[in-house]
């Protein structure tokens, strides 16, 4: 098992802008330390219509309300995702795509500390020998010899479909068959029980692959969901 | 002035009546437990509809309108005339008003996953406890934890 760099095509270019973006770490840097009810402040904000942060305030008294603790990281969360809001529709889908590849790497990176984090990587393929490699490659890879994690990251549990599901267990196979450990994963970024349901639609393999969703994220940097 | 108007006095000052983010469809704000529930009820079968119109997702948008309506069924708990924290009538109708406003079928079906969580969260009521189990359509829950 061994791991490239993937190409970069026209569309992998516009997008390395968009993944470039300031916003998008910010953002992640602030939901990295949020809590559950701060998270999905946060991606109903980043789904919404309005642009009033009075309105969310409103939506959201437990999260944003006066005397709650934490309110100042809540409203600079608020504030960084109404600016993903103030996107335009197609800029704001990738602005989100790129936040949770970015959140999920700050968080799988608490788990391997500052030393681990080189081995980190994004866009990658994962090559085994005498398999032709799959044309997407993993959001998020770890490449640590016998912790080698590949995880794909979605806004949404709409993103979860057959071809995600049957990559990342085929990946985990052909570790398995060269008698590596290659664990594998979903990171995303909407509910449990909407993931559950997509998740029961599909018959592709998925007992191999973790699934982390908005409540369990913390998960990623080696805690369990506060 | 009674109590209904006082809250929709309040709900005034919190978001300010412009056009841009007031619409004819604004719930009144509820009062109580009953009221809160079919307000929102009322929010996710419109969304359900709007989302139904993606026919290839017609059966996850049924099957996640079916799983919210006992999400927030649960938050609300059992409906009676038991009064509401202003504030929380004041956040289930900020968020039914949200909704209305929302008018694309794929970000309808993206609110539809997440509205119930909201309300849930607007009554307070703990999200992992209070969260049903999805329909037993086949599958599994996914396992969660890294």
């Amino acid at each position: 098992m061994r791991f490239q760099d993937a190409a970069k095509d026209a569309r992998a270019v516009v997008y390395a802008g968009i993944q470039a973006d300031p916003l998008v770490a910010r953002l992640a840097a602030l939901a990295a330390d949020a809590s559950y009810p701060e998270r999905l402040m946060a991606r109903a904000v980043m789904n919404g219509e309005s642009d009033d942060p009075a309105t969310w305030r409103a939506i959201f008294p437990t999260v944003l309300g006066p005397g709650v603790p934490r309110r100042e990281h809540a409203e600079a969360l608020l504030a960084a995702s109404l600016e993903v809001a103030g996107r335009g529709e197609q800029v704001r889908s990738q602005v989100r795509g790129a936040f949770v590849e970015e959140l999920t790497e700050v968080l799988v990176g608490r788990r391997f500390g500052a030393a681990g984090r080189p081995a980190i990587r994004r866009e990658r393929r994962v090559l085994f020998d005498g398999v032709a490699a799959e044309i997407h490659p993993y959001d998020l890879t770890v490449e640590v010899p016998a912790r080698a994690e590949a995880w794909d990251c979605k806004w949404g549990a709409r993103g979860i479909n057959a071809d995600v599901l049957n990559q990342l267990d085929d990946a985990r196979r052909h570790a398995a068959e060269e008698e590596s450990t290659l664990r594998v994963g979903l990171a995303v970024f909407d509910l449990r029980t909407s993931c559950a349901i997509r998740l029961a639609q599909q018959t592709a393999p998925r007992q191999g692959t973790v699934i982390v969703t908005l409540e369990t994220l913390d998960a990623l940097g080696g805690r369990k969901a506060g | 002035m009674d109590r209904a108007a006082a809250e929709r006095r309040r709900y005034a000052s919190v978001v300010p009546e412009t056009p841009s983010n007031l619409t004819p469809e604004l719930p009144a704000v509820p009062t109580t437990r009953a009221e809160a529930l079919s307000t929102a009820l009322a929010a996710l079968d419109a969304l359900a509809e709007l989302g139904e119109t993606i026919e290839d997702e017609w059966s996850y948008v049924t099957a996640l309108a079916e799983a919210g309506r006992a999400r927030i069924r649960s938050a609300t708990g059992p409906a009676s005339s038991a009064a509401l924290e202003p504030d929380r009538g004041v956040a289930v109708a900020a968020a039914c008003a949200e909704v209305a406003r929302i008018t694309d079928p794929h970000r309808a079906i993206d609110w539809l996953s997440t509205f119930p969580a909201v309300v849930e969260l607007a009554l307070a009521i703990e999200p992992e406890t209070a969260a049903p189990r999805p329909p037993a359509s086949g599958g599994s829950t996914p396992p969660t934890g890294a």
